[in-house]
């Protein structure tokens, strides 16, 4: 049974990308009280617009450093995501 | 997101999907990978699955870059020439996206289409059976913990994850659970003509735990992915006093031709594990399970 959601979470899942159930459900989830709470990361992590990415070290899928501050020379958009 | 990508890379703006930790472990089988190895793996399947034209970047095992950009699950970013952020949001937003661009790069005279892409998407892998063997019922919700898997040669076919109630951490008293996963990025399954999985937990003094060891089901099928479940008391579990598993069970990797028994050891901390993601039916008290488990059917590869 999925757990009721606050307004503000209701007025997010609004927005939503839903393309099957089994993403609806894993998307209502989500916006649960308790990860909108873990969440809040977000909101507390002091990135702004106007200011740089951080200057940190990723890896390309072959294994090979990346780092962030290579994102420059034209218009860049970053998704986070994961396989579930 | 893929229109976007048609219609604004030949414009030279760069689309990359950051590679973290899982948000939902267990949801299609996909579990916690305990190593960048793994990790990278994981990145190979998601262009596999999802078939997506992105650029993919991975984050270290330490999870810096999901810390530093804020933690959320599906968050969002554009960056201009300068390296600034000049839009971001906690959830992904395609629509959004596609404004933004159109502001900042310019419109499009005719937007690509779902229905104009091609996209070669492929299901998980499934090797053998899943959904005969039940899964346990947790008594409320359960928070993940700190593990530390004692690396080796041979790679956590199955890995093990640990979840408490929320009570453990707070009087180290209460019920913690115990599940092993067969990790599907290396196509593995258990070997039930063999001895089932049998784990042995070593408390530090003055922690009770209640079984010490455990054993799994026997399974009349010779084969199947599904996961091991366990249910252990606590009493005096505290955060400076970790607990040692060990764990024998017997994998096989059908492709390659192998089956062998593995002995593998973990650390287990009373310690909330922040990157350790919610799985459904545990973390969230909903009645639900990995979606993606047929059922009884025969889905052998």
């Amino acid at each position: 049974m999925i757990r009721p959601i606050s307004l503000t979470a209701m007025v997010m899942l609004s927005i939503a990308i839903i393309s099957a159930s089994a993403e609806e459900d894993r998307e209502a989830q989500d916006r649960s009280p308790r990860f909108m709470r873990d969440s809040d990361g977000f909101a507390k992590s002091g990135l702004k617009i106007g200011a740089s990415l951080p200057d940190l070290t990723a890896y390309d899928a072959d294994g090979n450093p990346f780092k962030l501050s290579q994102l420059k020379g034209s218009y860049s958009a970053i998704v986070l995501g994961c396989l579930t | 997101m893929e229109t976007i990508y048609e219609d604004y890379s030949p414009k030279g703006v760069r689309f990359y999907y950051l590679y973290k930790a899982l948000a939902h472990p267990e949801y299609n089988g996909y579990v916690q990978p305990f190593t960048l190895e793994e990790r990278l793996m994981h990145v190979k399947e998601a262009q596999r699955t999802l078939g997506s034209k992105f650029t993919w970047i991975c984050d270290a095992m330490s999870n810096d870059v999901k810390h530093a950009l804020g933690n959320a699950p599906n968050s969002e970013f554009v960056i201009d020439p300068n390296g600034v952020i000049v839009r971001m949001r906690r959830w992904s937003n395609p629509q959004q996206l596609r404004k933004d661009l159109e502001e900042l790069v310019g419109p499009v005279a005719k937007p690509t289409q779902m229905s104009d892409l091609n996209m070669k998407t492929a299901p998980p892998p499934q090797v053998a059976l899943s959904g005969i063997v039940p899964r346990i019922e947790v008594p409320g919700r359960m928070q993940p913990v700190k593990i530390e898997p004692k690396m080796g040669k041979t790679p956590f076919y199955a890995k093990l994850r640990v979840e408490v109630e929320e009570q453990v951490l707070r009087t180290g008293k209460g019920k913690m659970y115990l599940g092993f996963c067969m990790d599907p990025i290396y196509h593995i399954h258990w070997n039930n003509l063999a001895a089932p999985i049998r784990y042995e937990l070593k408390p530090s003094k003055g922690t009770t735990v209640s079984p010490v060891s455990g054993e799994g089901p026997k399974v009349k099928e010779a084969s199947d992915i599904d996961p091991r479940e366990f249910l252990v008391e606590i009493e005096n579990g505290k955060s400076s006093k970790p607990i040692e598993l060990t764990v024998r069970y017997f994998a096989c990797n059908d492709e390659e031709g192998w089956c062998i028994p593995l002995t593998q050891q973990y650390t287990i901390h009373f310690a909330r594990d922040p990157d350790g993601g919610g799985a459904f039916g545990r973390s969230f008290g909903a009645d639900r399970r990995d979606s993606k488990s047929p059922g009884a059917t025969n889905s052998e590869r």
